[in-house]
């Protein structure tokens, strides 16, 4: 029996080895990432890249905003520069609490925020975020909380991207890539601080879709990291204020009150979908984004209340 | 318990090290353990169900104990039919209850009479089928006096709930598998390195072949009607792969984990989609159901000896009979009705044992005309999985109506991710046919393959598995589709 568990042991060791290779090559093939456990994007949808690029060099702010495409597409910098307020956007698509903290502990201390405005988007809190994961390993840095993040999900699909994304680092082509600051196959202009800008002006969505309609259960592990995140902030003594972006067609969605027992009422907390009335077809370009028009109102609103936060 | 998941995993590394190094010199202490684990196994699905198997083991085991003690003709038979009643009884209700109803309400007002239908909410338990069939086997064995009865309870309970074959097969001949429970069982390091070689492969026919393939299958499928004819070809051809990679994966997998703990399963396939004729590909398929069958049931009715008549009529019922034992819907009857006719004139020209070595042994290629022989043998088959994966014989008839009356070419319904995926996927069956191929010498596409090669050589190819299996491995788990029988 001894033998069979040495030979055993063996195989997985020259297993282990060629694995690493497969992903290698695997990755060189294109669209092999078609249906399979693999994803390293670079340069993707929402230029988290170009984004964490920049922000060694950015400087200080004001107000730091974390969250999904609703605060990348959300809060325009230079509306807020024009009020002598410097901040910055750090969000990917379909961020959880999970990648917030992870982006928090990253970043906090080359960008020294006041004030961290956090969206709480209901359902990034019933999934588990392997697509946020995924984006952030293939265009951030690999270190100790990509593993904290492949750990929390144990998720195939997230240990081959971390594994090909390792290799990568160690010889060097990781971080090799110089995203385009206008991407004309999906109308994408990133602007300095992290905002990314969509020539859209209406939203022509009128009908629920089956899914949004359903109650789905925040999962324990996100709510954990939002607990996180607001703890992170205040031992550094940053202001938090949590917020939840306006959606279009606000009725389709079963779980816009899942926030309820997460926001305290020591917290400081807007939620804009009832603070504020926007229009569901001029102020948006689709059930989750704003477009120009809305974003200029959010953002104003957003400015003028500030003081009283 | 599904077996390519982590629960079936840890699940397993604690029996093994239970099983050899704690009660490794006890075959009693062994078979408790196999029983409670094999209890473990199936009540992880649905504890409830627990019940049936532990009536189907007492009923038997009683069975067999009084047919033990008497010489009685009448008495044995009495037994018998009693066993045959009781478990095709708990099969009929569970499976077939439903079917019944329905169509005997149908029947009834076909010839104008209403009737009140009842159907009732039945789950059905998985594998029922398989255990009814191998206790059944049991008392059939021991009625004619080929197998002296049991007189270990926790021997013959472990025997009917063995947990590798328990819900999927190979059904097993009481004959052959109850002695096993009975003898000392040793750690052989060449069955356990085979075993572990059969257990990769089945995860990969299972994990890469039979679940991508499944995922186009269920695409087309599920909207054959706006399909073209190509895609509902491919449609087919993939449900054929869809379901060969799922039940010969499942009992390699079984067989696989039998011989880590010293047992002996049958071979249930042999690689049936290179068979010339469909009467090879019986032989191949399913060998475990397909011969039982041929020894309970064609076998008593007369066989092949007597008249054409009598012989056609056998034939019949038999492919009835299976077609029905894997569903309660006239689509399985229809597929077993279909085979039937296929297997018709070979059977009227005494062909149907014709081929019966294996095709081009010790060859590279096959002959064209074998080669001929083997696509014709699989567009049969594949026509006649239409019929199984269809949702209803209309389904069925609107499916093979589309074949024939759209248009060939790129599908205008299928996107680029689909046809990306259709790619990828003929690529893995061409690797996978390949392999079993040139393993079709074995009995599992990989026991041969490579093994005169350097052994860095072939743990390269099993690597290869490995890393296809960790590659398409899905997230939701899907099922066994014979788990359901």
């Amino acid at each position: 029996m001894w033998l069979y568990f040495k030979d055993l042991i063996s195989f997985l060791f020259v297993c282990v080895f060629l694995y690493i290779v497969g992903i290698i090559l695997w990755a060189q093939i294109p669209y092999s990432y078609l249906g399979a456990n693999f994803l390293y994007r670079q340069g993707s949808y929402g230029h988290l890249n170009t984004r964490v690029k920049e922000i060694p060099n950015y400087g200080e702010v004001d107000i730091l905003f974390v969250g999904s495409s609703r605060v990348y597409r959300g809060f325009d910098p230079r509306i807020f520069e024009k009020h002598g307020l410097k901040v910055f956007v750090l969000g990917s698509s379909s961020q959880t609490p999970l990648q917030s903290y992870v982006l928090l502990e990253r970043y906090m201390d080359k960008l020294k925020p006041k004030t961290v405005v956090y969206d709480l988007l209901p359902s990034t809190f019933a999934i588990t975020g392997v697509e946020p994961t995924l984006d952030l390993l293939a265009n951030d840095q690999i270190d100790k909380y990509s593993f904290q993040m492949a750990l929390e999900q144990n998720d195939l699909m997230v240990w081959n991207t971390l594994l090909y994304a390792l290799a990568a680092d160690l010889v060097g082509v990781h971080d090799k890539l110089k995203e385009r600051q206008y991407k004309p196959e999906e109308g994408d202009t990133y602007i300095s601080g992290g905002y990314v800008h969509k020539n859209l002006s209406f939203n022509s969505t009128a009908n629920c879709e089956e899914d949004s309609l359903k109650w789905k259960e925040p999962l324990q592990l996100q709510t954990e990291y939002f607990i996180k995140s607001m703890n992170f902030c205040a031992k550094r003594s940053i202001r938090f204020i949590a917020i939840n972006m306006p959606i279009a067609n606000y009725e389709c969605y079963s779980n816009n009150n899942i926030l309820r027992d997460l926001v305290k009422d020591s917290l400081n907390y807007i939620d804009f979908n009832k603070e504020f009335i926007l229009s569901d077809s001029l102020d948006y370009y689709d059930n989750y984004h704003l477009n120009n028009a809305g974003l200029k109102k959010i953002d104003s609103f957003f400015i003028q209340n500030l003081q009283n936060l | 318990m599904l077996f390519h998941t982590l629960d079936f995993f840890y699940f397993f590394v604690i029996f093994f090290g239970l099983y050899w190094f704690i009660f490794k010199h006890n075959i009693q202490f062994q078979n408790v353990l196999i029983l409670i684990a094999s209890y473990v196994f199936y009540g992880w699905w649905d504890w409830r169900f627990l019940s049936l198997i532990a009536i189907s083991t007492l009923v038997d085991f009683t069975l067999g104990l009084q047919m033990g003690k008497t010489d009685r003709k009448a008495r044995r038979l009495l037994l018998l039919w009693f066993s045959i009643i009781a478990n095709i009884g708990i099969l009929c209700f569970f499976k077939y209850f439903n079917f019944f109803s329905e169509n005997f309400a149908l029947l009834l007002k076909a010839v104008g009479l209403n009737a009140h239908q009842t159907t009732l909410n039945i789950i059905l338990p998985v594998g029922i089928s398989f255990y009814t069939f191998q206790t059944l086997s049991y008392t059939i064995d021991v009625y004619r006096k080929k197998l002296e009865p049991s007189k270990n309870l926790v021997q013959f309970s472990a025997f009917v709930s063995f947990f590798p074959q328990l819900v999927a097969g190979p059904i097993e001949r009481a004959s052959h598998l109850l002695p096993q429970f009975n003898r000392k069982r040793t750690f052989d390091y060449h069955e356990a390195v085979d075993g572990s070689k059969q257990i990769l492969w089945g995860l990969f026919s299972k994990i890469v072949i039979a679940d991508k393939s499944g995922e186009l299958a269920n695409l087309i499928f599920d909207n054959s009607n706006e399909m073209n004819s190509s895609s509902l070809i491919l449609g087919a051809i993939f449900f054929s792969f869809q379901i060969y990679g799922d039940f010969a994966g499942y009992s390699h997998i079984a067989i696989g984990i039998s011989r880590l703990l010293g047992f002996d399963l049958m071979q249930n396939f042999a690689f049936p989609y290179f068979s010339r004729d469909i009467a090879e590909f019986w032989r191949r398929w399913h060998i475990s159901l397909s011969t039982w069958f041929r020894d309970y049931l064609y076998i008593p009715l007369g066989g092949s000896k007597g008249g054409l008549g009598q012989k056609v009529r056998n034939t019949f019922i038999i492919f009835i009979v299976s077609g029905f034992w894997h569903g309660a819907n006239w689509t399985f009857i229809l597929w077993g009705l279909l085979n039937a006719i296929y297997f018709l004139p070979l059977l009227l020209t005494n062909k149907n044992r014709r081929n019966t070595d294996i095709v081009q042994a010790k060859s590279f290629l096959p002959r064209l005309s074998d080669f001929l022989k083997i696509i014709g043998t699989f567009v049969l088959t594949v026509f006649a999985w239409i019929f199984f994966r269809a949702e209803s014989i209309t389904h069925a008839i609107e499916y093979i109506a589309g074949i024939f009356t759209r248009g060939l070419g790129i599908d205008p319904f299928l996107n680029t991710t689909d046809l990306g995926n259709i790619f990828i996927t003929f690529l893995l069956i061409v690797f996978f046919l390949s392999s079993e191929w040139f393993g079709r010498e074995g009995k599992y596409g990989l026991q041969k393959l490579l093994v005169n090669q350097k052994r860095f050589l072939r743990w390269s190819y099993y690597s290869v598995l490995v890393f296809l299996i960790l590659m398409y491995y899905q997230f939701d788990r899907s099922p066994f589709i014979y788990f359901q029988f």
